[in-house]
């Protein structure tokens, strides 16, 4: 009980501190959704020099409702400033205070992250809703209610994915003592591997195979699908792929527990 | 008159070098930081093969046109990247922290010392792959240029420069005004973005019309590319051609004026 008011708390602190920047959340929500007015003209130009109607599976439409889809995954999985962040308090030693005190550092990261979240996509979904709104013309229709519950799923997943992934390079600063370059690296290589920079059905033969079998996918890709091929799936084909996340996730907690446990014997701390 | 401009060079050069020995002190994050660039351009190459080989053109541009004008902006963004995008950034701070007295007491053109003052050699991937890829596409094609139309080219890659350094001076020197929460990064990654594909791709539609004839004319970003890109692949274009080094011109008389009409405006934050 004493636990749970804990992260209440911290749940509240959390949310009044980002309900203070709703206005930038709008406006950066907006902003965001630019590069799909270049992607629509682009995948136009791109289908307008081919003899086929469908590239990779999509057709013209799809594509476009496949780049809206995965800003709506990355929404949920992207966490920005979270490894470094976890990196600078093990460099400059604010790590102390997670380790002196009763409270556990990655269970604060995540409760302040699901605040931060709450505000973003309270605000966020008038952006959304309108960009959406202009665009549904791309999307064939909704999926069936069990295709929706198995997306919904998915996405939720998609945070806890995102913020492990994270915070997993976050806790490398144990024993590297400077991991920018190394997280621009990763994020880099992430943009292709999740599915943001193109649909991964676009890379042909066993590359394509390999790089769909990578978790990466959960982060954006594989939301995506579920919502537009979902409805080709039995509900067992569907439990199974969002069950794979799940394993995806779990795998990821052991992880980062592990290292976290791992790192937190390694370090030293000196000084006040 | 010509003192004072051989001055400014040698300072320049002093500047870029100091960067320079700077970067090698911390040698492998400099390397880690030219990987992951050479990683992006890398990435972006991997996407547009694979679009080869599934469409014949992009617009009028076909694979080999498109590598040419991939080279094109490699070559641009990297050089306003590497000279321009760290300064302007860090001029934003120096206006938010109050820090741009220390600048605007220096014996120098306040202009030329915020906009040069940092070089970022981790873009110097940018131009070896966006210079390897036109040399490339000049061979696939079998057309060489001239002597006069490859000094052409050059002068238009710098006019294109001038176009998105104006553009970057202007938005950084906004900050006078308009306190960001959002960095200029970020701001930039996204006013770009239009110029990152060639310019003809939104003439099919009605709306693209209109996106191109304000991204045209009024905020020429897609001038910056499009233009040295066609003229490289075409060798023609010249009414573009001679609007690019209008616009080039008039970009960077504006930008100078808009800059010192900000500064006017500082109000110091720090003392």
């Amino acid at each position: 009980m004493i636990v749970l008011r804990k992260y209440a708390t911290i749940f509240s602190i959390s949310l009044a501190e980002r309900l203070t920047y709703r206005t930038d959340f709008f406006l950066g929500t907006l902003i965001r959704f630019m590069p799909i007015v270049t992607t629509i003209f682009l995948w136009g130009a791109i289908f307008a020099g081919s003899d086929r109607t469908r590239i990779a599976g999509f057709t013209s439409d799809e594509i476009i409702a496949y780049y809206l889809l995965i800003m709506v995954s990355r929404a949920f999985s992207s966490m920005p400033g979270l490894a470094s962040g976890i990196a600078f308090d093990i460099r400059e030693g604010n790590i102390k205070k997670y380790l002196t005190q009763p409270i556990d550092m990655l269970g604060f990261l995540l409760t302040s992250r699901i605040a931060h979240k709450l505000v973003y996509y309270s605000i966020a979904s008038v952006p959304f809703a309108i960009v959406f709104f202009l665009c549904r013309e791309f999307f064939p229709g909704w999926p069936p209610p069990t295709v929706l519950a198995a997306y919904v799923i998915s996405l939720a997943l998609a945070f806890v994915i995102g913020f492990l992934f994270e915070a997993l390079l976050g806790v490398l600063g144990f024993w590297m003592l400077e991991i920018s370059s190394l997280l621009w690296v990763v994020n880099t290589l992430n943009y292709l591997l999740n599915g943001h920079m193109f649909p991964l059905d676009l890379v042909p033969g066993p590359l394509g195979v390999l790089i769909r079998l990578l978790p990466f996918q959960y982060m954006a890709y594989f939301p995506a699908m579920l919502f537009l091929r979902g409805a080709e799936m039995s509900t067992m084909e569907l439990a199974l792929a969002v069950g794979g996340e799940l394993l995806c996730a779990v795998a990821l907690w052991v992880a980062v527990r592990y290292l976290f446990a791992r790192g937190v014997r390694h370090y030293s701390a000196f000084g006040g | 008159m010509k003192e004072a401009g051989s001055r400014y060079v040698r300072l320049y050069l002093s500047l870029a070098r100091y960067c320079f020995v700077r970067e090698l002190s911390f040698r492998g994050n400099f390397l880690v930081r030219c990987a992951g660039q050479s990683l992006w351009l890398v990435l972006i190459l991997t996407f547009f093969q694979l679009i080869f080989l599934n469409t014949r053109r992009i617009g009028d541009w076909s694979h080999n046109d498109y590598l040419f004008f991939m080279g094109t902006s490699f070559l641009v963004n990297g050089t306003v990247s590497g000279l321009f995008l760290v300064n302007c950034t860090n001029l934003s701070e120096l206006i938010r922290t109050g820090d741009l007295d220390f600048a605007l007491t220096k014996p120098i053109d306040e202009q030329f010392l915020l906009s040069t003052q940092r070089v970022d050699w981790s873009n110097l991937p940018n131009l070896f792959v966006g210079g390897a890829l036109v040399l490339y596409a000049w061979q696939r094609s079998g057309n060489w240029p001239t002597i006069l139309q490859g000094i052409n080219y050059v002068l238009l890659l710098i006019a294109g420069v001038a176009v998105l350094y104006s553009l970057m001076l202007m938005m950084a020197s906004s900050s006078v005004w308009i306190v960001r929460n959002r960095s200029l990064h970020e701001m930039w990654f996204y006013v770009t973005q239009f110029a990152r594909y060639p310019a003809d791709i939104y003439l099919s539609h009605g709306g693209g019309r209109v996106l191109y004839f304000v991204l045209m004319y009024l905020l020429p970003v897609l001038l910056a590319i499009t233009t040295p890109a066609r003229y490289g692949v075409k060798m023609v274009e010249w009414p573009m051609v001679l609007y690019l080094f209008l616009a080039a011109g008039v970009s960077l008389a504006v930008s100078r004026w808009f800059f010192r009409f900000a500064l006017s405006a500082y109000r110091s934050a720090s003392s």
